[in-house]
């Protein structure tokens, strides 16, 4: 019953290699200061600090701009008095508002995967957010996208039953797949149907019967301007059947049902596994992971423990074999790179521009990942990307320099209002000062091994070395790599092929 | 003739081409005047699509002045006699529209009236993902029109550039399995930029050949660049082609960048533009006068500089916005969105005319015209007699065709 490739990893397997794994998969990545100490560590206790994060204090911040939603009767209040063109003005700028507020929760987010202490529960809520989707393009509630990005952070490892019910209650939810214009006389299939289909079970588990029936049970589930309601008037109190069972179903009930299948807890196991580890897993891995997830009514944790313990996760089709999504490049980028504030405009648009923009999903089946991530276009804009994050930016000196000159040609608050608390630039020194080196070569394999996952061929090796040795002719003697060289070799393993693997 | 060339070999030898001031031959076919097929297909036929993006007001586009609806719902938007240049007795083009009307009296101009979709959604962003994905209105569909139609049509020797979006984003309609398609605002932009020292663009290229590693997802990101390394180097030697680097207006009018690429010879086969925003919800007279002007004189100027070169035979245009605009003005002296709205074909290929009914401003849905042609029949319609594939397969369901080309 069980399988070798569940099995936990050897103890003397745990290396900087596989601890470099660990990290980046169930993280973003981390600086190298932590994974030298998780290394030391021994991989449970590595394992014990990164998966059970409740332990790491996180700060309960919010983002700074989610608007109130305001409700039917207060919105009637507001535009009681306003003739036409006021109402109008009112809603553009209602609109603008909205706009802002997404465009901070997506820049509040991307800071807290850099910043957090506990890496896994961001990644995990990355999980959750492209697959249980919803999209600020329809969603256009400020609160209501906020409300899911906290339900898949406080349950990202929690009870996966509990989750799928908390993200159908959500009005994000309700709202996305159209639950909230579902009545008995009318009902709408759309959440029914992802329910199964994308969200718990997979395609080919159920029949068209059951979608009808499940979404007459699903009529009532409902919400007003800020949280589920249960509207009884609009529910179908009529008998159906679903999945073989017959009975006066509601949404809970269903819920119930679907979670009583054995291909739901395999399902998503097998969505997680390809998530951390890689696509199309053995039958084995899935069913293994499944029959724990049931054992434990959904719980999360012994599941996952199972997963980032398992010798198929350390093997060779797992390490280095997986294309950095968006997130990871970037977080992954900055934290490898310590960017640690990085200019959040940037970052926000280099998401769009990459194809995972946050709060903004394709369509409900989330992002494809995998080479998905991967044309042309997308492969120049990750090959820029690091010299641009890392480019000189103006210094806070710099910028005080520069208002005072502005300040007496233009309105200072203006100035202010453009350059809101600008980055501060990177700081190269302290970057190469952390590596022991005294030649080029040295160099190049010091910050080889600190960026890629997967080795350089000693052409490519050659190459970058050549590229180093261009600039200054003259032999190296010890300690004199130059901080050209340094870049040089910086700038080109980080536009690598081989970059883009995690 | 093709001669079967290696990456790596195209890549060394066009570096040297490109030092010594020459391409490699196969790169400069049209010097001949002699037709070859654009890599990739099997003619040389290309389309350029042009984007009003935020909808475009398509009643003071093309006017039904006959129709006293019309002034009645628009009492200071309303485009009176002296402003209308008439295409006939119900319907003018608003007479911004003079480089339109002269493709229209040149026999170049088809107008699709009244075109749309069922169940109209009034967002600008899901509507325009409805015509660039070519879905229902109530289908979310992950792959666009254009992706499609590559995924399909392209043979193996098609690079990314079969597609070029001169836009700041990829356009949606590029979406495909394949990952057709490179977007640039300026050819000399689109490529990877190299440092201030030894990591230059040879080493960089050289860095990411393909080796077969054994590893199939680092062969196919290594496959993927060498193709954009490919890619950006092709649509900047196009570019010097055409020597438009020097051609400072070349910037801020998009389709002179299709016209220069077209004449470099760029293996391209869909160009896309967008201009706009046509988004005009307040104080809409002088705003849209000036979208529109802007918009014909350089679509007409367009199709000028493709018959001085001889091109005009390969190349159609086709022209929509994502919706029209509400039949009657509000408030704020603009429209707001709505539904169906006219769309333009342009080229030497066009049967002229008029298609399609005209807006019926009395019977509307809710203060906005109903649509009388799917857009997707205007697909169709391209892909069935300008490219001469298979419709269906990539719209996904069948459309009539319109009989606009030919």
């Amino acid at each position: 019953m069980s399988t070798p490739l569940l099995e936990p990893l050897e103890r003397d397997a745990w290396d900087a290699r596989t601890a470099r794994h660990l990290l980046n998969r169930a993280g973003f990545g981390v600086p190298r200061s932590r994974w030298e100490r998780l290394t030391s560590l021994g991989m449970e206790s590595a394992m014990r600090e990164l998966l059970y994060y409740e332990t790491q204090f996180e700060s309960s911040s919010k983002p700074r701009l989610v608007l109130d939603n305001p409700s039917v009767q207060e919105r009637r209040e507001l535009y009681r008095d306003l003739d036409e063109e006021g109402r109008r003005a009112l809603q553009n700028e209602r609109r603008r508002e909205e706009r802002k507020s997404i465009a901070e929760l997506k820049g509040w987010w991307l800071d807290r995967m850099l910043a957090t202490k506990r890496p896994f529960q961001e990644k995990l809520a990355l999980f959750w957010h492209g697959h249980f989707a919803t999209s600020a393009q329809k969603v256009t509630v400020p609160l209501h996208n906020w409300q899911v990005n906290d339900i898949v952070r406080r349950n990202a490892s929690g009870n996966f039953k509990t989750l799928a019910i908390e993200m159908g209650q959500s009005p994000a939810m309700l709202d996305y797949l159209d639950n909230r214009r579902s009545t008995k006389r009318k009902p709408n299939e759309n959440w029914a149907r992802e329910l199964m289909e994308l969200f718990t079970m997979g395609v080919g588990n159920y029949s068209e019967d059951d979608i009808k029936n499940s979404a007459r049970a699903f009529t009532g589930w409902n919400s007003d301007h800020e949280k589920f309601v249960y509207r009884e008037d609009l529910h179908d109190f009529e008998s159906k059947t679903f999945m073989g069972r017959t009975g006066n179903f509601d949404g809970w009930d269903i819920i119930d049902i679907i979670f009583d299948q054995p291909v739901t807890a395999e399902y998503i196991a097998g969505e997680l596994w390809t998530y951390f580890a890689y696509a199309e897993p053995e039958p084995e891995i899935v069913s293994g992971l499944g029959a724990t997830l049931r054992d434990h009514d959904y719980d999360l944790k012994p599941m996952l423990d199972q997963l980032f313990a398992s010798r198929a996760f350390y093997s060779d089709k797992a390490i280095g074999t997986q294309i950095k999504s968006p997130a990871q490049l970037i977080i992954q980028l900055c934290s490898e790179l310590g960017v640690d504030d990085p200019p959040y405009a940037l970052v926000v648009s280099a998401m769009r521009q990459l194809g995972q923009d946050l709060f903004n999903p394709p369509n409900v089946k989330g992002w494809d990942g995998g080479k998905a991530w991967i044309n042309a276009n997308a492969l120049l804009y990750r090959y820029n990307l690091p010299a641009t994050l890392i480019a000189p930016r103006a210094t806070r000196d710099d910028r005080m320099q520069q208002k005072k000159k502005n300040a007496a040609k233009a309105d200072e608050s203006m100035m202010a209002e453009r350059n809101p608390n600008r980055p501060a630039p990177w700081d190269a020194d302290a970057f190469f000062g952390q590596f022991e080196f005294t030649t080029v070569g040295e160099c190049l394999d010091v910050l080889t091994e600190h960026c890629l996952s997967v080795p350089l061929s000693p052409a490519q090796r050659a190459t970058i070395i050549e590229a180093m040795d261009a600039r200054e002719r003259t032999r190296m003697t010890p300690n004199s790599v130059s901080g050209s060289r340094m870049r040089t070799a910086l700038h080109l393993l980080t536009s690598s092929a081989e970059y883009q693997l995690c | 003739m093709h001669i079967a060339v290696s990456r790596r070999q195209f890549l060394k030898s066009s570096a040297i081409f490109a030092t010594a001031g020459m391409a490699p031959a196969f790169l400069t076919r049209s010097a001949s005047g002699v037709a070859l097929p654009i890599n990739g297909f099997k003619d040389d036929r290309v389309l350029v699509v042009i984007q009003l993006s935020g909808g475009n007001d398509g009643l003071n586009t093309v006017v039904p002045y006959s129709n006293d609806v019309y002034y009645q719902n628009r009492p200071s938007l309303g485009l009176k006699e002296d402003r209308l240049l008439k295409l006939n007795d119900d319907l003018a083009f608003n007479d911004k529209l003079e480089g339109l009307m002269r493709l229209y009296d040149d026999g170049k101009l088809g107008l699709v009236q009244n075109v749309g979709y069922p169940n109209p959604d009034r967002s600008h962003f899901r509507s325009m993902e409805i015509w660039h994905t070519a879905s229902d209105s109530d289908a979310f569909v992950g792959s666009g029109w254009i992706g499609r139609y590559f995924d399909n049509t392209c043979s193996g020797s098609a690079r990314p550039q079969a597609g070029v979006a001169i836009t700041n984003e990829r356009p949606q309609a590029f979406d495909g399995e394949e990952g057709f398609g490179v977007v640039f605002d300026r050819p000399e932009r689109f490529g990877w930029r190299p440092g201030k020292g030894g990591d230059t663009l040879d080493r960089f290229t050289e860095l990411n050949e393909e080796k077969r590693t054994g590893n199939p997802t680092l062969d196919f990101l290594q496959r993927t660049t060498s193709n954009a390394i490919m890619s950006s180097h092709e649509v900047r030697e196009a570019a010097d082609r055409a020597g438009f680097e020097s051609n400072t207006r070349g910037r801020n009018d998009p389709l002179r960048t299709v016209a220069g690429l077209i004449k470099g010879d760029l293996a391209t086969r869909i160009y896309y533009v967008s201009m706009g925003s046509f988004d005009t919800h307040a104080g809409q007279a002088g705003k849209h006068d000036s979208l529109l002007q802007q918009f014909s004189s350089s679509l007409a100027e367009f199709q000028e500089s493709l018959e001085r070169e001889g091109l005009a035979d390969r190349v159609l245009t086709m022209v929509f916005s994502e919706f029209g605009r509400r039949v009657g003005q509000n408030a704020s002296g603009g429209t707001d969105h709505g539904t169906a709205a006219p769309m333009f074909l342009v080229g030497s290929n066009v049967r002229p005319g008029l298609y399609g009914a005209m807006p019926d401003l009395t019977d509307l849905d809710n203060g906005d015209l109903k649509y009388k042609v799917d857009f997707r029949s205007v697909y169709a319609t391209v892909l069935e007699d300008w490219f001469e594939t298979d419709s269906k397969a990539i719209l996904q369901q069948q459309f009539d065709t319109l009989p606009l080309i030919g």
